[in-house]
């Protein structure tokens, strides 16, 4: 469905403003960390119009901009960890070294490379639904993607109050958890080949 | 005779029983896996699918996807037309007026000022489609979803969702009038406006991921368990 490129690019905007300026309080309590995620969320809706509206940029130079913001604002190395479960622990540094820049090469080529113009589809609106905490500096941000004619895309994300930061830590379409689906796949390929198979199937999809 | 029964159901009971995998804790189960008790036999469906859909459908969808958006469009809204009859009956089942109503209204006023459906002047007008086949009915009255199970061409599914395109098939009114290879041309064409309309995510899933099978299982019981 272009929902879900539709809501891939949500993502990416959304995670814009992940990149501002964050407190560097050593302890956030909950209000301040609230604040600070809840300025994450506030803050995208503009940039995220005006990056897609935006003529005056290719849709290379927009793809290059999305992965930039996507790959500081989503936690791609917590999540790359996360999704490899048990197979991590029996892993060495070095493989685990080349998984994570394989994942995080994967993950954002997932979610940018399908951007395109062409697709003909449009982001009218981005509406925040809401913003509420999950457990200790952790935060869950829903928001729904309005399209013209199209039904609304269902989009929240799990946030998570660093010190310097928040981060995105998973991304759920429609119900469908970017982290679960993920386990789900590398378990499946790491039960048969081992994380070199996890890592060899990144590859061969990352040069298609 | 009593003996071969209850042996027959002890087989029966342990093909849909959920699978154990020795030597491993909860945390090492893949949790879709549960809900996957006959997943040979839905893997051997899913790569007969996915065979299917590189040879043949995708290369048609494609093709679809080049002709002129009112075609596309036009096609799609008659398509979905044609579906409303079952929503007005499921509303009805549901004992839910909004749906059933709502769905009355958008199959009047798409089939006339709508021009037989081909354009959807109810959506326009700010009246949306709910759509509710009977596995939602069946879901309202508490049906579980049941296990996963992989139809050939269709796809992913459940034995709820089977058992409600069963139903919706036979409710569908274009069905009451159309000779067979008629009905048969109305289920390609619905499949192929489906399969251009849903390109991104199957694309995704079938080719983008890194086991497709678990990708695609994964996806569509998550997104059925938070439609429900």
């Amino acid at each position: 469905m272009k929902i879900y490129l539709t809501a891939a690019v949500a993502v990416t905007l959304t995670a814009a403003s992940l990149s501002a300026p964050a407190k560097e309080d050593a302890t956030p309590d909950e209000s301040k960390s609230s604040q600070s995620c809840d300025a994450f969320a506030e803050n995208t809706i503009g940039r995220m119009v005006d990056i897609f509206h935006n003529k005056q940029k290719t849709e290379d130079q927009k793809r290059q901009m999305l992965s930039d913001i996507f790959q500081k604002a989503v936690d791609t190395d917590w999540i790359g960890q996360f999704v490899l479960g048990r197979f991590w622990k029996n892993t060495s540094a070095e493989e685990q070294a080349e998984y994570l820049k394989n994942y995080r090469a994967y993950l954002t080529s997932v979610y940018i490379s399908k951007f395109n113009d062409e697709a003909g589809f449009s982001v009218d609106a981005i509406k925040i639904a809401g913003l509420k905490p999950t457990q200790q500096n952790q935060y869950e941000a829903s928001t729904l993607i309005l399209r013209k004619g199209e039904p609304e895309v269902h989009v929240s994300y799990a946030l998570e109050q660093f010190p310097a930061k928040c981060q995105v830590h998973d991304i759920r379409i429609e119900g469908v958890s970017l982290l679960a689906n993920h386990r789900s796949e590398f378990s499946a390929v790491a039960g048969n080949a081992g994380v070199k198979g996890v890592i060899d199937a990144m590859k061969k999809q990352l040069s298609n | 005779m009593k003996k071969l029964f209850s042996a027959a159901l002890l087989v029966l009971l342990a093909a849909c029983a959920s699978p154990q995998v020795r030597g491993m804790d909860s945390a090492d189960i893949d949790p879709f896996d549960l809900q996957d008790p006959v997943k040979p036999v839905n893997k051997a469906v899913f790569r007969f699918n996915l065979g299917a859909d590189k040879h043949v459908v995708k290369p048609v969808a494609d093709t679809w996807r080049r002709t002129p958006y009112w075609m596309r469009s036009g096609t799609s809204n008659f398509l979905s037309n044609l579906g409303e009859p079952a929503n007005v009956i499921n509303g009805a089942l549901q004992l839910n007026p909004d749906i059933a109503f709502t769905s009355l209204g958008r199959l009047m006023l798409n089939s006339t000022l709508g021009i037989a459906g081909l354009r959807d002047f109810a959506g326009d007008n700010g009246i949306k489609s709910k759509g509710a086949g009977f596995a939602n009915t069946l879901g309202h009255y508490g049906v579980r979803q049941g296990a996963y199970v992989v139809l050939p061409l269709a796809g992913p599914s459940t034995v709820r969702d089977t058992a409600g395109l069963v139903v919706d098939w036979f409710l569908d009114p274009a069905g009451w009038f159309l000779t067979t290879p008629l009905s048969i041309a109305q289920s390609t064409a619905d499949a192929i406006v489906a399969r251009e309309e849903n390109s991104e995510i199957i694309e995704q899933l079938y080719y983008k991921s890194l086991e497709p099978y678990t990708a695609s299982r994964a996806a569509y019981l998550q997104n059925q368990a938070f439609s429900w």
